[in-house]
């Protein structure tokens, strides 16, 4: 069904290619999200991914290969948008319904963690998020990984092992920034 | 938060917090992109390569794709330049062989008609403007038609044929410049003894601030200088 969709609009039917475009939308927007951490710059490189697979679908060969092509086309797509830069970075949080709840004694830490992670993680670039994102969050072995960014196993290999340990380090260097209470005192 | 499990533990749990719904205005737009660029077949699509390709292979199935239509209108092409040259080389009839014994039939079957051809050759005069000369050759002894060099010495009145002294089968045919000469058409009878010269006919400028034209006609075999008949006329 799903491959019948994608030779329909390869063949240039706007009805199955906007039946593609609604179905991946959401994947494709939370891969683009995750890797620029900006919602404006998502919906800029999920518009560009989609019209790119509408001007290009014809030359995939195998059909089947489309959710893996996808991810590239996306990756590719948030990649350039962050180096485009062409807005400041808004960093807008979107909070949980509970938010103004007030976090028990082990969720003090569990959020410290995450604020620590969250800002690790966005001195990364935008090729070293991607790899993470594809990994730990769409969950692709690195042989899916090779496949999806067109570059070979070992490479992936190195690229994931260099991200974490940059990620690592940014934490680490952000432990030894002095607090604000320090700083003052 | 220093264990490398700890790190990958936290590291999905933070991907996983964030949105999995796409907002309408990026499908909306591609959607909207999709309608108003419809797509056109492309002819030269299985040329191109699959989008998940791998790096090119050193003979990939498109670069041998390629490289057959490649080959192909090169040939296409060799073979209509080849085939336009042919066209343009007259049929020279076959040499007359006079037998040894009296022939019993006195009045041998009439040589088939030589196959007309034309040539196109430019002349330029002083001032740098380009004419075309038009030769309908009905003989089908022209070999070869050749823009001389325009002659600022002897002036000639009327067209005029002088026998290449180097060589009997080329023969240069001169006439005055007229500003009007713009339509020149140079036949050559069946019989290659009769020259005329047709161009369009001026009503004022005539001659002046002109110079003569000259080309050279090229033949299978000598020609005969003294018995061609030469005309330039002018038409309306």
């Amino acid at each position: 069904m799903f491959r019948d969709i994608v030779e329909r609009a390869a063949k240039g039917d706007q009805e199955a290619f906007a039946s593609l475009a609604q179905s991946s939308s959401g994947r494709l927007y939370a891969v683009a999200y995750r890797i620029l951490r900006d919602p404006y710059l998502a919906e800029d490189a999920v518009q560009q991914t989609l019209i790119t697979i509408w001007n290009e679908l014809p030359r995939l060969r195998d059909p089947d290969r489309f959710e893996a092509w996808s991810y590239r086309v996306v990756v590719r797509a948030s990649t350039a948008e962050a180096r485009r830069g062409k807005r400041a970075a808004t960093a807008l949080r979107l909070l949980p319904d509970d938010a103004d709840r007030a976090p028990g004694p082990d969720e003090y830490g569990a959020v410290a963690d995450r604020d620590r992670l969250d800002r690790g993680f966005r001195k990364l670039n935008a090729d070293q998020r991607a790899v993470l994102v594809l990994h730990h969050y769409v969950g692709l072995t690195p042989v899916d990984m090779a496949e999806v960014l067109g570059i070979p196993v070992g490479t992936v290999g190195s690229r994931l092992h260099y991200a974490t340990r940059a990620l690592r380090a940014a934490i680490e260097a952000d432990d030894r920034r002095p607090s604000a209470e320090e700083r003052t005192a | 938060m220093t264990g490398s499990n700890d790190l990958e533990r936290l590291l999905g749990a933070y991907l996983e917090d964030g949105p999995r719904r796409a907002p309408e205005r990026p499908v909306d737009a591609a959607i909207a992109f999709a309608r108003s660029n419809p797509r056109r077949r492309d002819p030269l699509l299985f040329l191109k390569p699959d989008v998940m390709g791998r790096r090119p292979a050193a003979f990939s199935p498109q670069l041998g794709w390629a490289l057959l239509v490649v080959a192909l209108t090169i040939g296409v092409v060799a073979a209509v330049a080849i085939g336009s040259r042919r066209d343009q080389v007259p049929v020279v009839p076959p040499p007359v062989v006079e037998s040894a014994a009296p022939s019993a039939t006195p009045s041998p079957e009439p040589s088939p008609s030589p196959a007309p051809t034309s040539f196109s050759v430019d002349l330029f005069d002083q001032a740098g403007f380009t004419r075309t000369l038009e030769v309908l050759d009905a003989s089908g002894t022209v070999v070869a038609v050749e823009n001389g060099r325009v002659l600022l010495d002897e002036p000639v009145t009327d067209i005029v044929a002088i026998a290449d002294p180097d060589d009997p089968m080329r023969l240069i045919v001169r006439w005055p410049f007229k500003p009007c000469d713009e339509e020149l058409v140079l036949t050559v009878d069946r019989a290659a003894e009769r020259l005329v010269l047709e161009r369009r006919g001026c009503v004022i400028g005539d001659t002046i601030g002109g110079n003569d034209h000259q080309i050279t006609l090229t033949f299978a075999g000598p020609v005969a200088v003294a018995s061609l008949d030469l005309q330039l006329t002018e038409v309306p």
